[in-house]
């Protein structure tokens, strides 16, 4: 009887776990795993629910939520369209990649937030909705005009000539520094460096030694892809420069780096030695917003998106400087590429999802909606109404660095763009650590230079093998 | 006599539910890794073609494959016999009941209930060169987890601190279950501390140190999660792991063809090494 009862209490437990399982596939159910949910959505109404993948973290996470319950509360109650939005971790399309290796197109979402980096991998599913096709289709209610929409943004989200997404939180890299720092050590503050060799100067004097030990770095940035493509575009007569063949990697898939051929690497890299001379450059991140916020470094690059944090923590502390970044030396041009995400469309099978699906991107890349993340993250506003907006001028006229990310962009060849360069995170780990080890006097200038540009192309050559 | 029946399946309705899941989730992936590791794989994960031992052939002549291997060894090597050994200290000292004993023994077993990921944070803080209170302790200037003469001993110090609860916990039982006579009579027959322990505690409690031992170095063969969270900003090079390595190439860079390579080579590495251990048994392990 016992024995019975034993066999009879496992197959029952057996049973539960495989309907825990089996329950898992029911996709419609709007209330599993959601951010910011406020209310559930009445089916019976007609209301259509959309989910919306994102990867916003830190002060974009609370600004996308403050955006969804605004469309919900909106836009979404009188079109009877409700968003889900969902938290997938720093890449969503590592996600998307996962359901197409379990060919399970059921589960995507309507709307997820792509960076550049993911273009090729979105491209090749069968599901996405390019924004090309949304526009020319017919079959959408536009309310946001393609025209509205700025140029270097539009080419940033642009692969194999096919515009893919619509920018969302756009960004361009800046120079924060120590406006008092530079006072004290002599330099002006509102003059701030024009070409590598001037920010080297900068570096030495703002440097505070005591002893064989340094107080205060001059400068703190450590050299990932992001920042070393950057300030290659300086090394150009137009501020442009693709860094490798097939307009970098964006006509057609990357087969090598050309910066090491073109001489641009090196050009940049006898510049930056004279900032590595000085001894007061730190090539390490150990925590470069932090040490430069409680004055251990006098000189940061950062993303624009950063400018309310950045602002928020010198705020009390010192007097915050931005400027745009310094081109490589006199005669050369700087150039800043775009950065941040976008949002692109995923074909449920429905038109009335994807129409949804499309007021919510339209809502989201709004003249109101990108001041929202202007104001509150210092991503630039994606349509050019919203710089005409009086919320626009008057938010500038207080916080007049914020203007210089405009002023950067607005100068910038939109042709200069993140490389689409397939490999990025190979490309990361090489520029990290070979500016390291050459700054630490472990490796010369030359191998720096050979160890990138090799590295890179033999990395880039077994890539292609793969998937070419 | 032969059994009847639905009897006869009665394990295996019992093994049914564990296995089922180590079929869908161990066995099963384990030989398609093994299977592809033969095949060119593009970033999707789409076999392309029939490549052979390629693959291994080129990690195995891959520089940082090579250091990631070392660097695994010189993981387990500083933190298995460490983190059980510092833990047996803990138990003896712990080991005899007092009215406070739960204070301490809870305090010792707490970094077990820590997660990796906010261990890790912890000591990403502690570790910080300008604002960490490591080097305002040490009067060090050292970048603990940049410097890649000290990362893999700093990640190597954590995976200590964090074992430790968990091998005390085990040990402290196995401490109190050695009978109190045969203390005392060591005890009364003049045998110091040092004696009672090699001779008489350690070889009692012998099967527990060697789970312990095996599990930790079967953990330690394992270890990533403190390597990819805590050397990202740094040179990653310089500590990674084979399994770090096996991430970072397939999840980071998109090369499963290198990632398949290494999950099979650390098997191999991690399966040679239990085999040895388990003869180690054979001698030193005392189950009477």
């Amino acid at each position: 009887m016992k024995r019975f009862l034993s066999i009879a209490l496992s197959a029952l437990m057996l049973l539960a776990l495989l309907a825990g399982c089996g329950g898992q596939n029911n996709t419609s159910d709007p209330g599993s795993g959601t951010s910011g949910d406020t209310g559930t959505p009445d089916a019976a109404n007609g209301q259509i629910t959309i989910e919306y993948w994102n990867s916003a973290e830190g002060a974009m996470a609370t600004s996308t939520e403050y955006l969804v319950n605004q469309f919900n509360e909106t836009v979404g109650k009188e079109k009877g369209i409700f968003v889900n939005s969902v938290f997938q971790g720093g890449d969503v399309v590592e996600k998307l990649k996962t359901l197409v290796q379990a060919n399970d197109y059921k589960n995507f979402p309507d709307v997820g937030q792509i960076y550049a980096a993911g273009l090729s991998t979105v491209l090749q599913m069968e599901n996405l909705v390019t924004l090309d096709a949304i526009y020319s289709s017919g079959e959408y209610e536009i309310s946001l005009s393609k025209d509205d929409i700025y140029d270097n943004f539009l080419r940033s989200y642009t692969y194999e000539g096919q515009l893919i997404s619509l920018p969302l939180n756009a960004s361009t890299m800046l120079m924060y520094y120590n406006k008092d720092a530079a006072r004290d050590a002599g330099l002006d503050p509102d003059a701030p460096p024009a070409t590598i060799a001037e920010l080297a100067e900068w570096t030495d004097k703002l440097t505070v030694r005591e002893g064989n030990s340094v107080s205060r770095y001059g400068l703190n940035l450590q050299m990932d892809r992001y920042e070393l493509v950057n300030f290659l575009a300086g090394v150009s007569d137009t501020g442009c420069n693709y860094i490798g063949d097939n307009g970098g990697g964006r006509d057609a898939m990357m087969t090598k780096l050309t910066i090491g051929e073109d001489g641009s690497l090196m050009t940049f890299l006898d510049e930056w030695e004279k900032i590595i001379a000085t001894g007061g450059y730190k090539a390490v991140n150990d925590d470069e917003r932090g040490e430069f916020a409680n004055g251990l470094s006098a000189i940061n690059f950062q993303s624009s998106a950063q400018l309310a944090a950045m602002t928020n923590n010198a705020d009390g502390k010192f007097e915050l400087g931005v400027a745009a970044l310094p081109a490589c030396s006199a005669g050369y041009k700087a150039g800043a590429a775009v950065g941040g995400g976008s949002i692109a469309m995923f074909d449920k099978g429905d038109a009335a999802r994807r129409q949804a699906a499309w007021e919510f991107m339209q809502f989201m890349a709004s003249a109101d909606s990108q001041m929202y993340l202007f104001e509150h993250n210092g991503y630039l506003p994606v349509c050019k109404s919203a710089y005409e907006s009086d919320a626009y001028k008057a938010f500038i006229a207080e916080n007049p660095n914020a203007a210089v990310a405009v002023e950067q962009l607005n100068n910038s060849d939109p042709g200069m763009q993140e490389p689409m360069d397939l490999i990025n995170w190979e490309m990361n780990t090489l520029c990290k650590e070979n500016f390291i080890a050459w700054t630490a006097g472990e490796i010369t200038k030359q191998e720096c230079h050979d160890n990138i540009v090799d590295g890179f192309n033999a990395k880039l050559t077994e890539y292609i093998r793969a998937n070419g | 006599m032969k059994r009847k029946g639905l009897r006869q399946f009665e394990p295996l309705v019992y093994l049914f539910p564990a296995l089922l899941f180590f079929l869908l989730f161990t066995y099963y992936p384990f030989i398609k890794t093994v299977f592809n590791s033969f095949f060119l794989t593009n970033f999707m994960g789409v076999r392309r073609e029939f490549v052979g031992p390629e693959n291994y052939i080129r990690i195995l002549q891959d520089k940082d494959f090579l250091a990631a291997v070392k660097n695994t060894f010189i993981y387990v090597i500083t933190s298995v016999p460490v983190s059980v050994l510092i833990a047996l200290v803990l138990a003896m000292v712990a080991s005899r009941k007092t009215l406070c004993s739960p204070v301490y023994e809870t305090m010792y077993a707490l970094p077990m209930a820590m997660s990796s990921s906010v261990c890790a944070m912890i000591f990403e803080l502690m570790y910080n060169p300008s604002l960490g209170i490591l080097n305002e302790i040490l009067g060090t200037n050292i970048s603990w987890l940049t410097d890649s003469r000290f990362t893999i001993y700093a990640i190597s110090f954590i995976s200590v601190w964090m074992n430790i609860g968990y091998n005390f916990l085990f040990l402290l039982a196995a401490v109190r279950n050695v009978p109190s006579d045969l203390i005392e009579a060591a005890t009364m027959e003049g045998t110091g501390p040092i004696r009672l322990t090699t001779r008489i505690i350690l070889p009692i409690i012998s099967p527990t140190v060697f789970f312990l031992i095996i599990n930790s170095l079967a953990k330690s063969m394992m270890m990533s999660g403190l390597v990819i969270i805590l050397s990202d900003g740094g040179r990653s090079g310089s500590a990674s792991t084979m399994i770090s390595y096996m991430y970072t190439q397939s999840v980071n860079a998109q090369n499963y063809n290198n990632g398949y390579a290494a999950a099979v080579v650390a098997f191999i590495i991690t399966f040679a090494l239990m085999l040895l251990s388990f003869g180690f048994e054979k001698k030193y392990v005392n189950y009477d």
